[in-house]
């Protein structure tokens, strides 16, 4: 059975709501705004959200799904709008800012836990580029499971260095915790072997097509080579602000 | 608002609500009107300052969220007329026609609120 977090500044519904996800069997735990359903969610793992889109607190529904999605962890977790909004534009606003789906108050019962059935087990279905009719490299005749070690190079642009981190532009998202290794002429300049990167922050830029800026740190950086990242970052800024 | 056919309070939702109870809980229904009798008369004080200083659109959040409260234990009379409260703000009418037509609402829905306060009584 699922791990199921509601949010809603109504304590009746959570507590309706809450009872029935209940008799299905589900864990439920209640946020009664959206900061504290963000902040639910990341201390713990739930395999569905549902969410009203008005909430007092200043993080709305709308908001809150935002933010999730670009965290790594609920990038495919299923989400459901419960709201008092009912008309087109609303349903759209919740579709665009990243839920999976949309039942209106008051609500009816047996409608929201056939749509939390459901997606618990269909999960989210995202839409990908994938042609229709390509080869996909499933398991299957003409294949072979094998277990070697690759790396996968991509262009990126390296825009902000810091003592501990860089910002990085990409076109392809990164998952939050990924860790990565780049190389740049950058590291030459500095002094430095190319240092290992965990990712903290992966945030779409918002001019459409811009890509994705990746925020990382440093992983097993020797104190010489963070001493040259300090010194040439100070001494570049000097040199900026000239 | 098609409000001959709605109810002061849809019992067959009640029924509903009531198969949900979790043993070994406190009753939910009482949980629940404890709840809408406590907050709701709040909401409306605040909904009556806020129609009473033209400022509609803070109404309409307000009235947002007394539809919820009342929506949640089947008050679809008094869910609809918060409906109507909340969509003036954004229905374009003159300052003034938005602050007459909320003004009479809001007489409504304290009637309303009187039918329902009593149902809510007799079921808890």
């Amino acid at each position: 059975m699922a791990h199921i977090l509601i949010i809603d500044d109504d304590g009746a519904l959570l507590m309706t709501v809450r009872a029935a996800l209940m008799t299905k069997g589900h864990s439920v735990k209640q946020a009664k705004d959206g900061l504290d359903g963000l902040d639910f969610a990341n201390k713990d793992a739930f395999d569905l959200i549902i969410t009203d889109a008005n909430m007092p607190g200043g993080v709305s529904g709308y908001q809150l799904v935002q933010n999730l999605r670009k965290t790594g962890a609920y990038q495919n977790v299923p989400i459901i709008f419960l709201t008092g909004r009912r008309e087109k534009k609303d349903v759209i606003r919740a579709l665009e800012s990243g839920a999976d789906d949309y039942v209106v108050k008051p609500i009816d019962y047996d409608l929201l836990l056939s749509k939390v059935d459901l997606l618990l087990k269909s999960g989210r279905v995202v839409p990908t580029a994938n042609a229709p009719n390509s080869p996909s490299p499933s398991k299957g005749e003409g294949s072979a499971n094998v277990q070697f070690a690759a790396t996968w190079s991509l262009n990126v642009q390296i825009e902000t260095l810091t003592e501990t981190g860089l910002a990085i532009q990409s076109s392809f998202k990164v998952p939050i915790g990924f860790e990565i290794e780049i190389e740049s002429t950058m590291f030459k300049e500095i002094g430095i072997s190319a240092p290992k990167l965990t990712v903290i922050a992966c945030l779409e830029n918002p001019e459409s097509g811009a890509g994705f800026t990746i925020e990382t740190r440093f992983l097993e950086i020797s104190k010489v080579d963070a001493r040259r990242v300090a010194d040439w970052v100070r001494a570049a800024a000097k040199k900026q602000s000239y | 608002m098609e409000e001959l056919k709605m109810s002061h309070l849809n019992l067959e939702l009640i029924e509903k609500l009531r198969s949900f109870q979790i043993p070994g809980e406190p009753d939910m229904i009482t949980e629940i009107v404890g709840i809408l009798l406590s907050t709701a008369p709040s909401k409306m004080n605040s909904l009556t300052l806020q129609i009473a200083s033209g400022d509609l659109v803070a109404a309409s959040k307000e009235a947002h969220s007394l539809k919820s409260s009342a929506l949640s234990l089947g008050a679809e009379r008094l869910g609809a007329i918060c409906q109507a409260i909340e969509s003036i703000a954004g229905a374009g009418m003159s300052a003034t026609a938005g602050k007459m037509k909320a003004d009479a609402l809001l007489l409504d829905l304290r009637a309303e609120w009187i039918i329902v306060q009593g149902e809510l009584h007799r079921l808890s």
